[in-house]
Order: C-alpha cells, then sequence, then structure tokens
C-alpha cells in the first residue's frame, strides 16, 4: 500500500492545496480551466435538455443526451485531475476517465446513427461496441492503463500506459471513421435535398468536435502539456453552434423555438462564467469567444425572427381577407334565402291552381274530356304534384337555414303511423311489381313525442326514395323500439340499386343525389335526405343510410326518441 | 418487441454493468489498497524547479 502523496503528508514539498469538493482548489494554477471545461459542459448539456424535454421518445434526442452526460461526466473528472491534491484520487479518475473518453465517441456514433435513421444501430454494430469496452474493463485498473503517479515533480499527473496511447486512441479513431463512412452513405443514399444538407451539418458538426477533442488529449498525452489539451474542450460549443444552426434553419429536432432558448441560456453561461476568471487577459479572451458566438448566433436568430414576423404578417392579412370574404358570402347566403323563400311561395300559389284544375278536368268535371286530351292533361297533374313537392322542398331548406323552421310537438304513435303511410303506398309498389310489406318488434306502445306532420313528410320521403329505386324485390318496413336507449325506429330496407360507401358519405348532403341515381329516378333535386335528416335532427332523432354496395340494396333508419 | 430488440438491450445492459463493475475494482484498487506505483527522483523528493517557477509567475 502506497502513503497518499498530499498536501499534508508533504506539507514544505509542492505546497499542495486541500481541494474539499473534488473540483474546487487553489491547485488549479490555468484560470481558463473552470471555463474551458464547464463552459462547453453546461452547452452542450443545455441544448440536449431542451431537445430532449420537447421530444422525450426521439432517438436522436435521447442520443445527444447521453453524448452530453457522457461530455459533461469527462469534463467534471477532468477538473478533479486538475483539482485535487490527493495521488490516490488522481490515479482513480483518471484511471475511470479512459471509459468517458471511448462512450463520448460511441454516444457521437448513435447520435449520427438516430439523427439521420431514427432508429438504433443493429445488435451486431452494437455488439462490435461493447467488445471495444472490454479491454478497458479488463485493464482500467491496472498498469497498462496508468503506469505510475509521477512524483518527479509537483503537476500530480499520472503517465499513461498502453491502454491509453496505443488502445483507446485507436479504438476512437475507428469510431470516427465509422461515423464518417456511415454518415458519407447515408448522405448519398438521401434524395431529399434538405435532409441531405442536415446530414452534412451533422456529420462535419460531430467530426469538428471529435478532432478537436481528440488532438487535445493525444497532444497532452504525447507531449505532457495538459494545458494545451484543455483546448479541445472548445469542440464541443462548435458542435452546439452547428446544432442550433440545424434547429433555426432546418427546424431539426422540430425545436426551433428551443434554439432561441438555448441561445440565450448559453449566452448567460458565458457571462456567468466571467466570475471565474480572475486574470484580465482571461476576461479579454472570453468576451472575444462571447462576442463571436453572439454574432453568429445572432445573425441567424435575428434572420429567423425576421421570417417569422413575414409569415405572420402574411397570414394576419389572409386572416382578414378570410373574414371579409366569409362576411360576404353570408350577406349572399342570406340573401339567396330570402330570394328562394319568396319565389316559392310565389310559385305554389299557381301550382296551386294548375293541379287543383287539372284534376277537375280530368276527373271531368267540366265535362268529358276527349281522349286525345286526357294523357296530356293527366302528365300536367302529375308534373304539377312534382314541382309542388320540389317547391316545398325549397321552401323547407330555406326554413331550415334561416331557423325558421315550426315543430309542433305532439305525442303520437310511430308504429301506427309509419304502417298506415305503408299502406298507402302499397297500391304504388304493387304497380311497379314490388311487394312491400310491414312488420314490427314492440316492446312498448312506440309513442314518440315530435311533430307528426313533419315525421309524416320524413317517413313519405324515405318510402317512396325506396320505391324510386327498387326495380324489383321487395321493400320492407320494419317498426321497433329499444326502451334501454329509449329510441323508436323505423326501418326501410329494400333490394334495390343500392350505393357504394362514398355516396352514402354525401348522401345527406344539400343538392347531393347519388351516382347513377338520374338513370333510375330522372326527378329530384337532392333536397329529399337533407331536409329528412335535418328534421329529425331537430327532434333529437336521426336519418342513416347503409348499404353492402352497388346492385344490394339500401337500408335507411328513422330514429326518434321516445316519449316519456 | 422482436427477438433483435432484445439482444440489443442485453448487450447494453451487459455493458453498462461491466463499466459499472470496473469502475467499483478500479476504486478498490487505487483508492482502498492504493496499489499502484508512484515514480519519484533518485533523491526521493519531487524536482519543484518548474512547478516553483509557474506558481511564481502566477502569484506575480
Amino acid at each position: 500500500m502506497q502513503p497518499i502523496i498530499d498536501n499534508l503528508a508533504n506539507p514544505a514539498v509542492c505546497l499542495w492545496e486541500p481541494a474539499p469538493y473534488l473540483i474546487v482548489s487553489g491547485n488549479i494554477w490555468g484560470n481558463f480551466i473552470y471555463y474551458s471545461h464547464l463552459f462547453p459542459s453546461i452547452s452542450v448539456l443545455v441544448i440536449a435538455i431542451f431537445v430532449f424535454w420537447h421530444n422525450p421518445r426521439g432517438k436522436a434526442a435521447q442520443a445527444l443526451l447521453l453524448l452530453a452526460t457522457a461530455f459533461t461526466a469527462w469534463s467534471l473528472i477532468d477538473l478533479v485531475l486538475w483539482a485535487s491534491e490527493r495521488s490516490d484520487l488522481i490515479m482513480f479518475f483518471w484511471s475511470i476517465l479512459i471509459h468517458f473518453d471511448l462512450l463520448i465517441y460511441v454516444s457521437a456514433f448513435y447520435f449520427v446513427h438516430a439523427f439521420m435513421t431514427n432508429r438504433w444501430p443493429n445488435w451486431q454494430s452494437e455488439l462490435l461496441i461493447a467488445l471495444l469496452f472490454v479491454p478497458l474493463v479488463l485493464f482500467a485498473h491496472t498498469s497498462l492503463n496508468l503506469t505510475a503517479f509521477d512524483f518527479t515533480n509537483c503537476w500530480r499527473e499520472a503517465l499513461e500506459g498502453p491502454l491509453w496511447q496505443f488502445y483507446v486512441y485507436n479504438a476512437e479513431l475507428f469510431i470516427a471513421a465509422w461515423i464518417l463512412v456511415f454518415a458519407i452513405l447515408q448522405i448519398r443514399k438521401q434524395e431529399d435535398q434538405i435532409k441531405k444538407q442536415e446530414f452534412v451539418l451533422t456529420t462535419v458538426g460531430i467530426l469538428a468536435f471529435l478532432f478537436s477533442f481528440s488532438l487535445g488529449n493525444i497532444l497532452g498525452s504525447l507531449g505532457t502539456d495538459w494545458e494545451l489539451g484543455q483546448y479541445g474542450l472548445f469542440g464541443m460549443p462548435i458542435f452546439v453552434a452547428f446544432l442550433t444552426y440545424l434547429m433555426v434553419r432546418y427546424q431539426a429536432f422540430r425545436a426551433k423555438i428551443l434554439a432561441t432558448e438555448a441561445l440565450i441560456a448559453g449566452l448567460g453561461i458565458l457571462i456567468i462564467s466571467l466570475m471565474f476568471v480572475r486574470k484580465i487577459e482571461n476576461v479579454q479572451a472570453i468576451a472575444l469567444v462571447t462576442l463571436l458566438l453572439t454574432i453568429a448566433l445572432g445573425i441567424l436568430l435575428v434572420r429567423s425572427v425576421r421570417k417569422e414576423i413575414q409569415q405572420r404578417e402574411e397570414i394576419e392579412g389572409l386572416a382578414l381577407r378570410l373574414d371579409k370574404a366569409n362576411s360576404k358570402l353570408k350577406a349572399l347566403d342570406k340573401l339567396k334565402s330570402e330570394f328562394v323563400s319568396i319565389a316559392s311561395h310565389q310559385l305554389r300559389s299557381p301550382l296551386t291552381a294548375i293541379r287543383g284544375y287539372a284534376a277537375m278536368l280530368v276527373e271531368g268535371s267540366y265535362g268529358k274530356v276527349p281522349e286525345k286530351a286526357a294523357e296530356p292533361l293527366r302528365r300536367i297533374e302529375a308534373s304539377a304534384h312534382n314541382m309542388a313537392l320540389s317547391v316545398e322542398d325549397y321552401l323547407n331548406v330555406s326554413r331550415i337555414e334561416s331557423g325558421n323552421m315550426k315543430y309542433s310537438y305532439t305525442d303520437f304513435n310511430l308504429k301506427d303511423l309509419a304502417e298506415t303511410i305503408t299502406d298507402d303506398i302499397r297500391p304504388q309498389a304493387m304497380k311497379k311489381t314490388l311487394v312491400m310489406s310491414f312488420k314490427s318488434d314492440m316492446n312498448g306502445k312506440g309513442v314518440v313525442h315530435a311533430d307528426q306532420g313533419k315525421v309524416q313528410q320524413i317517413l313519405h320521403n324515405l318510402i317512396n326514395n325506396a320505391l324510386k329505386y327498387t326495380p324489383k324485390g321487395t321493400i320492407t318496413v320494419f317498426a321497433h323500439d329499444d326502451k334501454k336507449k329509449k329510441k323508436m325506429y323505423i326501418e326501410i330496407i329494400d333490394t334495390g340499386v343500392g350505393m357504394e360507401p362514398d355516396t352514402i358519405e354525401h348522401l345527406f348532403d344539400k343538392f347531393e343525389r347519388a351516382k347513377d341515381a338520374s338513370q333510375v329516378n330522372q326527378g329530384g333535386a337532392g333536397l329529399g335526405l337533407f331536409v329528412a335528416r335535418k328534421m329529425a335532427q331537430a327532434m333529437k332523432g336521426d336519418v342513416t343510410a347503409h348499404s353492402k354496395g352497388k346492385g344490394e340494396g339500401s337500408h335507411f333508419i328513422l330514429e326518434l326518441p321516445l316519449a316519456m | 418487441m422482436n427477438k433483435a430488440h432484445h439482444i440489443s438491450l442485453a448487450i447494453r445492459s451487459v455493458t453498462v454493468l461491466l463499466i459499472f463493475f470496473s469502475i467499483v475494482t478500479t476504486y478498490y484498487v487505487m483508492v482502498i489498497q492504493r496499489d499502484y506505483v508512484i515514480e519519484v527522483n533518485e533523491d526521493g523528493g519531487p524536482d519543484t524547479s518548474d512547478y516553483f517557477e509557474e506558481l511564481g509567475v502566477l502569484e506575480a
């Protein structure tokens, strides 16, 4: 067992001071040491935490946090080596530093891989990486790692062995080459030009950091000038600058706004770090670094903010124009509804006269009508009837849109109403050789609370539709109730032309008719189902349509709440 | 969760455990056992000239 070589054991030899908090002591004679270690660590840690906070599941964000953590751990351990006066602690921390040295390279590879592919490396690659750590695990505590503590002078340094000088630096070189080859392959494979630029910037940034970091260490290791080695740590702020640029320019990590926050935090750290500096020459150096970073990132930020403002102004302008156009459209729509309402009312009176007199002529109220004139008169009556229905639909649409539709609520038996309407329409079905039947499966009486006239209109519309679009087969009207849901249902099931799903989607829109509807039924403006659904919904019910497809028949359901 | 994912997870876990084990072992050897070589000059003490020269510059 060796004696602890420290200030207490050798008070008069080297005048070392104790380091009670490991990293704080007067042994750090280079005033730049704290700045070169803490500023890069904190800057990358801040940006990594911001990115991770924004997207904790993102693999690139996770890898960046790993890289920042490994780098910060390395920097803190290195600070202990500068500050501590105890040979045993220096030997311990210097020995384990080798793990973090390699971990920085490994996490850099993970970051590049995750950033470019959004995946972790495959298990074969991970196994290779794990195998790189095996010699470190086996020999970190032996003289292959550190051969001795150098007490031939007072610099408190360990002498590095072959594990450092021959193994780990070569392993790191291998990983750097791996990153380069992997990145080139990904960049060549990438077709998106923006992504390609992102990949190039990331590769350049990470390799610049690794090169700077390693160069500092190798120079320190070979020449034992560790003060020179600390400047290698400034590779990290360069990488952070690349990351910030990626965020601002390309919105990498989808964290544009975070880049602004990170920039402000970075500037704060730079200014706070001035407090650690004791010599005016160093303050000037830090001020210069701060100024350069501020100018570089500030230009990016100003350009970004200017672009944001321009876009916002454009959007505000568009929103204003949209608002005006919307107001105009609303006014036009109101005018249109009023016009349709007035026109429909004006049409209804003469139509009633035409229908009435045509019917009286056909019935012979004005004497026998010649055979040749009888058929044209019947057509006049039928056309006037259809036109009256259309006018009624236009009026209903106008009332619905203006909110003037009136509902007179009463309690009535919906099952009986549906059966009566089915009986009324059955003769027309028989003329087309269709079988029309009524079925019911009732638990209660089937009394609903609704406007009977409107419900009658809805049922007429649905059953007449089934009649129009069923060339042959059956039409079944099925009434049933659900006491739990307090609903009453009338289902109209036909074996007619059926519909495709995309037709059903728009079937209840205004002026919308089913595809090929005109081939089966020439009449109709596409308002009946729109009006039916709106009326049903106003009475807290609904109308829905179903079909298995073209030629498979249709299935319409009217639902209304049962009377309490 | 496929087989490859489980293999990756196992490799990572084992690696982290081995590194942790190595750190603990190193602590035991270096701090508790203090089993390391100390290189000294022939007279048994350090050469302080360079160090104090630098220190003197700093103090000045």
